[in-house]
């Protein structure tokens, strides 16, 4: 039987300057070597993530190859906008606007999500505002069921469970953010002979927090093998503004303010970080618990919540299924 | 076997694409434990279980106790039931 170490959160600990090293040597390698590309283009979404990608692309390849693309729409935080300039500022690098609400509109990405929420909250209507939510995973053993919370201009909230079909057709709909969004980098980057930074940490390339051939999408992905609480640790020794490392991490998806602990995982980042840390490494709950303030059977809700979305996001990581084998120059310069 | 339980049955076979002889699936498999039915599943179940037998099934409810084994929905649905004819 393993022995219980001595769990804190001090088991996250790295060494960031080893990490940055480790990471701007394979960047360099992967773009210029492997892909034979001039310069990389890093969506900047005013987040930890996103600003640490460009500031270690920019150590990588020298700040004039990083382009820091900025695509605020109509429901997008005004923070996102600014801080992604504070961003490209810090890191040296060039920002781009390119507001992406002409093109949901012509998409439908609004009029189709309004569609899925009024089919559950009739009265939802022009000037109201929306987020989905799903219930904690600790307090109860309940499924993790989305709701969507509408909120009329008066600020009256209704919050109504969503059904199947609403429930695909919201998914679906505001998916077009994060595709539009790669759409738009893979053009700044094909007109440069560049290539696109995904910023996933691995607490969300792990549970699938991502959308297939949006934010999914990249040719390099940095930080995917860092816990959250790792990324904010190279953030620091980055020199990465206070404004940026102290904003909650958010969706930035739905037109009400929204954390991502509503919107999908089951606590705060910190304590997230470890119970997937725990799942990994055959730490007990038991032992995992003291450290996190929850009891035995909370952290087995959420062993049992992060299982459940490594299998429900298998097929987000799945890459197109091939009939035969392809072998020759393809395969060769491939993975 | 009770209706219930085989328009239960029938239900998951017909959308969640299980092969084989109904009657064997066990009644107490778990179906999500199983990636029978993921969580956009649990959601149609629910949908069903609410359209199918007319109850309304609160958050709360929403619990493996309930609905993650034909033999847990079988249960509940017969309770909700037993509880909505009585009032």
């Amino acid at each position: 039987m393993p022995l219980a170490p001595n769990v804190s959160p001090d088991l996250l600990r790295i060494d960031a300057e080893l990490a940055i090293s480790e990471i701007t040597t394979a960047i360099a390698s992967a773009v210029i070597q492997r892909m034979r590309k001039r310069g990389v283009i890093v969506g900047l979404s005013g987040g930890v993530d996103s600003t640490v990608c460009a500031a270690l692309c920019a150590r990588a390849l020298g700040p004039e190859r990083v382009v820091g693309l900025l695509m605020p729409e109509r429901e997008s935080s005004p923070d996102s906008l600014e801080l992604g300039r504070l961003a490209a500022e810090s890191a040296g690098i060039t920002p781009v606007v390119e507001d992406i609400t002409a093109v949901l509109d012509a998409t439908g990405c609004y009029r189709r999500r309004d569609e899925a929420i009024r089919s559950i909250i009739p009265e939802y209507s022009a000037g109201w505002r929306s987020k989905v939510m799903l219930p904690s995973v600790v307090g109860s053993d309940q499924y993790r069921i989305f709701s969507v919370v509408g909120q009329a201009p008066d600020g009256t909230q209704h919050r109504a469970r969503v059904t199947p079909s609403a429930y695909l057709e919201l998914v679906a709909a505001t998916s077009f953010k994060q595709r539009t969004r790669k759409m738009m980098e893979y053009y700044h980057a094909d007109r440069r002979n560049y290539a696109v930074v995904g910023t996933p940490n691995l607490l969300e390339y792990d549970q699938g927090f991502f959308v297939k051939n949006g934010d999914g999408a990249a040719d390099i992905k940095p930080i995917a093998h860092l816990y959250k609480t790792q990324v904010y640790q190279i953030a620091e020794h980055l020199g990465v503004p206070d404004a940026i490392r102290l904003r909650p991490p958010t969706t930035d998806t739905y037109s009400l303010p929204q954390t991502q602990e509503e919107f999908y995982f089951s606590l705060p980042y910190d304590k997230m970080d470890l119970c997937l840390y725990a799942r990994n490494n055959g730490i007990e709950a038991a032992d995992i618990g003291p450290a996190l303030g929850l009891t035995e059977q909370q952290v087995e809700r959420v062993f049992r919540d992060i299982d459940s979305k490594r299998r429900a996001s298998r097929y987000l990581h799945l890459a197109p299924q091939l009939v035969a084998e392809v072998s020759g120059e393809v395969s060769a310069v491939g993975d | 076997m009770t209706t219930v339980e085989q328009e239960i049955r029938t239900f998951l076979v017909e959308n969640f694409s299980l092969s084989g002889d109904i009657a064997r699936l066990p009644g107490t498999r778990s179906l999500t434990e199983r990636g029978i039915v993921d969580s956009v599943g649990v959601v149609e179940v629910l949908t069903f279980l609410e359209t199918q037998y007319d109850i309304q099934i609160n958050d709360d409810e929403t619990i493996p106790e309930n609905i993650d084994t034909i033999d847990n929905m079988v249960r509940f649905v017969t309770m909700k039931r037993g509880l909505q004819g009585a009032q």
